[in-house]
């Protein structure tokens, strides 16, 4: 063979193996992560169908756009959307403080921990589809409520409607997604034993039922308390868990969710229905409605630093800051996110707070106008109160989004410091 | 030979910048590698300046801008949101000194320059310097309201500047949105000079219940005037 048959020889044999090299190589989804670790969990033979999943109400491609917009992936790991840059998560900035490599001054970082150890982790999505009931995360998304009474609740009642709630729940459901079994029968009684003789309750509440003898909590700020905060309330499996996966998780957690933290307590078949039994059928209490006073307002004098420091600093700043002194984007409820407009909402001076917010015409608008029946930053913290009920205003969304209502003590504290014509 | 000792000497001399360059200060991170934090001051600097206005420490708030960016005039217009901050507590230092900064014993007099205001020229220059400062700010921040409440404060105080200071400060007034009691303190005096008494009343109160104190209130000789 002459010099240029060998150089047609090399160039084809470098073709074929380019063509075989991007064939092998993990390719790496639209928006988010390696093929191969997204779906290790699931076997090949039980993933359902996309046709299946289509066919149910909700549109899954017009779901993942929403998830998008509504930046699930700020706080979520596991929603098939690449990961955020630093200053838009909102808990690797917490992580960062509370292991000392924030990049800010020894002064700053002890002044900034005591405020961030609450709120280090969100519970990933990762094979959400494998675990949660569809109509479950629809209704959740409409109505978030606090499922894990050891972890500061941050997920924040976004501006969708039933619409878009059904089509972000059709595109959670459908990521992998796996086929079920059906749950045999078990013997509750049983599963409650056994549940005691595990020590379920060291990381898991189940409120309504009786009280678990065994259970002990785990140190403080351990790597076991930090998982077992994110383990959910019992209670609310049978609405929100797939029975027809409830047996497989408790069998073996990892295999259905890869970074779960839920350990796998090498329990037999019969064992895990037991379990299931427990779980789905113990008699429930009702769950105890979160009462709320609104006190007179005080007849002393509060200042607004009396109130930014035990409210406004340590609540409202959190998504109404300054970008220019605070750093970041100034949050959602400033510059935007989550799906919301800019509001240019900012909690970082008095002068700010009294600069009002853009409302849905981009027109300045005072937070302090009366809206049903009271300033509107007031009847902002009260609808709060009843989103805890369940209750929703249409008037006005309730405040702090995403994070517990303020206290009795707390609004009546802010509602006197308007009363008195908002002093310095 | 000669090449020899040239290789030697060359080898000698990158050994010593090797040595030099890899410090051992790796070692005393436990053999770990971090990047050294360099903190800027001035964004310190700036957050005292913030806090010495709102409290009425006119003079150390622009004290500690002057002290800390003496060139800042030749700032003008930049976009650093630091120097923007900057330029903003000394716009409003000024104007609520009445642009007449006694800064003689916070900053050199060799870098105090016009800022002292002793004459009615450098006074004038340092009222037109704020204002201007204020209108680049509020540029860059379209409407708002606490930009305007502050320009609407400055403007009153400047010749010719009233009649903008009352359209300003009206139309906040009207949607509840003036920023300070500095703000109402100065659509006051606007109103007091049309003879509206009741709204100037109207006004001073609300001045009152939001600084929390008569005193801020007060009406002096040089505003409005």
């Amino acid at each position: 063979m002459g010099t240029r048959a060998w150089v047609r020889v090399l160039l084809l044999l470098l073709a074929g193996v380019c063509v075989a090299c991007s064939r092998r190589a993990p390719r790496v989804e639209e928006w988010g992560r390696p093929e191969s670790v997204s779906e290790p969990a699931v076997a090949p033979s039980l993933v359902e169908p996309v046709a299946a999943i289509d066919a149910l109400t909700g549109d899954a491609s017009r779901g993942r756009e929403l998830v998008a917009r509504f930046e699930c992936n700020r706080c979520h790991d596991g929603s098939g959307l690449a990961a955020v840059p630093l200053e838009k998560n909102c808990f690797s900035c917490h992580e960062q403080i509370a292991t000392g490599k924030f990049k800010v001054s020894a002064e700053a970082l002890a002044r900034f921990r005591p405020h961030i150890l609450d709120a280090r982790d969100a519970p990933s999505l990762t094979a959400i589809g494998a675990r949660l009931e569809r109509t479950w995360i629809r209704d959740y998304l409409l109505s978030p409520r606090d499922l894990r009474p050891k972890l500061m609740p941050t997920m924040p009642r976004l501006a969708l409607d039933a619409e878009q709630a059904s089509d972000i729940a059709a595109y959670l459901a459908a990521r992998d997604r796996a086929l079920g079994t059906p749950l045999r029968a078990g013997n509750a009684l049983h599963g409650r034993e056994l549940m005691e003789h595990k020590a379920c309750s060291s990381c898991h509440s189940f409120s309504g039922v009786p009280a678990f003898a065994s259970g002990t909590a785990p140190p403080a700020d351990s790597d076991v308390s930090r998982s077992a905060a994110l383990a959910p309330d019992l209670r609310f499996t049978r609405e929100r868990f797939r029975r027809d996966r409830l047996s497989a998780w408790l069998l073996d957690p990892k295999a259905v969710k890869p970074d779960t933290r839920m350990p796998n307590f090498g329990l037999s078949g019969d064992e895990a229905n037991d379990i299931a039994a427990y779980i789905l059928t113990a008699e429930l209490a009702p769950a105890p409605s979160e009462t709320f006073t609104r006190l007179p307002v005080l007849a002393r004098r509060v200042s607004y630093d009396e109130v930014n420091t035990k409210v406004f600093s340590r609540t409202c700043h959190h998504c109404h800051s300054d970008p220019e002194s605070s750093g970041g984007d100034g949050g959602p409820g400033n510059t935007g996110g989550f799906g919301f407009a800019p509001r240019g909402v900012s909690f970082s001076s008095h002068a700010s707070i009294l600069a009002g917010y853009l409302d849905e015409r981009g027109q300045r608008r005072s937070l302090f106008e009366p809206v049903a029946g009271a300033p509107r930053l007031i009847a902002a913290l009260l609808a709060r109160q009843d989103e805890a009920n369940q209750k929703y205003s249409q008037a006005v969304r309730g405040m702090p989004l995403g994070l517990p209502p303020l206290s009795p003590e707390d609004v009546q504290l802010v509602e006197t410091w308007v009363a008195e014509g908002k002093p310095m | 030979m000669s090449i020899s000792k040239q290789r030697i000497r060359m080898v000698a001399i990158a050994l010593t910048f090797v040595g030099l360059s890899s410090s051992a200060s790796a070692l005393a991170c436990g053999g770990d590698w971090y990047p050294e934090v360099e903190i800027d001051p001035r964004i310190h600097g700036v957050a005292q300046a913030e806090k010495a206005l709102s409290h009425g420490n006119y003079v150390a708030a622009a004290g500690a801008v002057v002290r800390m960016m003496p060139h800042i005039k030749t700032l003008s217009g930049s976009k650093d949101p630091l120097v923007q901050r900057a330029e903003r507590v000394l716009a409003v230092a000024i104007e609520r000194s009445s642009g007449t900064l006694a800064l003689e014993q916070e900053v050199p007099t060799k870098i105090l320059g016009h800022w002292r205001g002793k004459t009615q020229a450098e006074h004038d220059k340092n009222m037109n310097w704020s204002v201007a400062a204020l209108r680049r700010e509020l540029a860059t921040k379209k409407d708002d309201p606490a930009i305007m409440t502050d320009l609407g404060e400055a403007l009153s105080q400047l010749d010719g500047g009233q009649e903008e200071a009352r359209t300003l400060l009206e139309s906040l007034a009207s949607r509840d949105l003036v920023a300070t009691p500095e703000g109402y303190k100065a659509l006051a005096a606007l109103r007091s000079q049309k003879g509206d008494s009741a709204g100037q009343e109207l006004a001073l109160k609300r001045c009152e219940s939001m600084a929390g104190t008569a005193k801020i209130c007060e009406a002096d000789t040089h505003r409005a005037s």
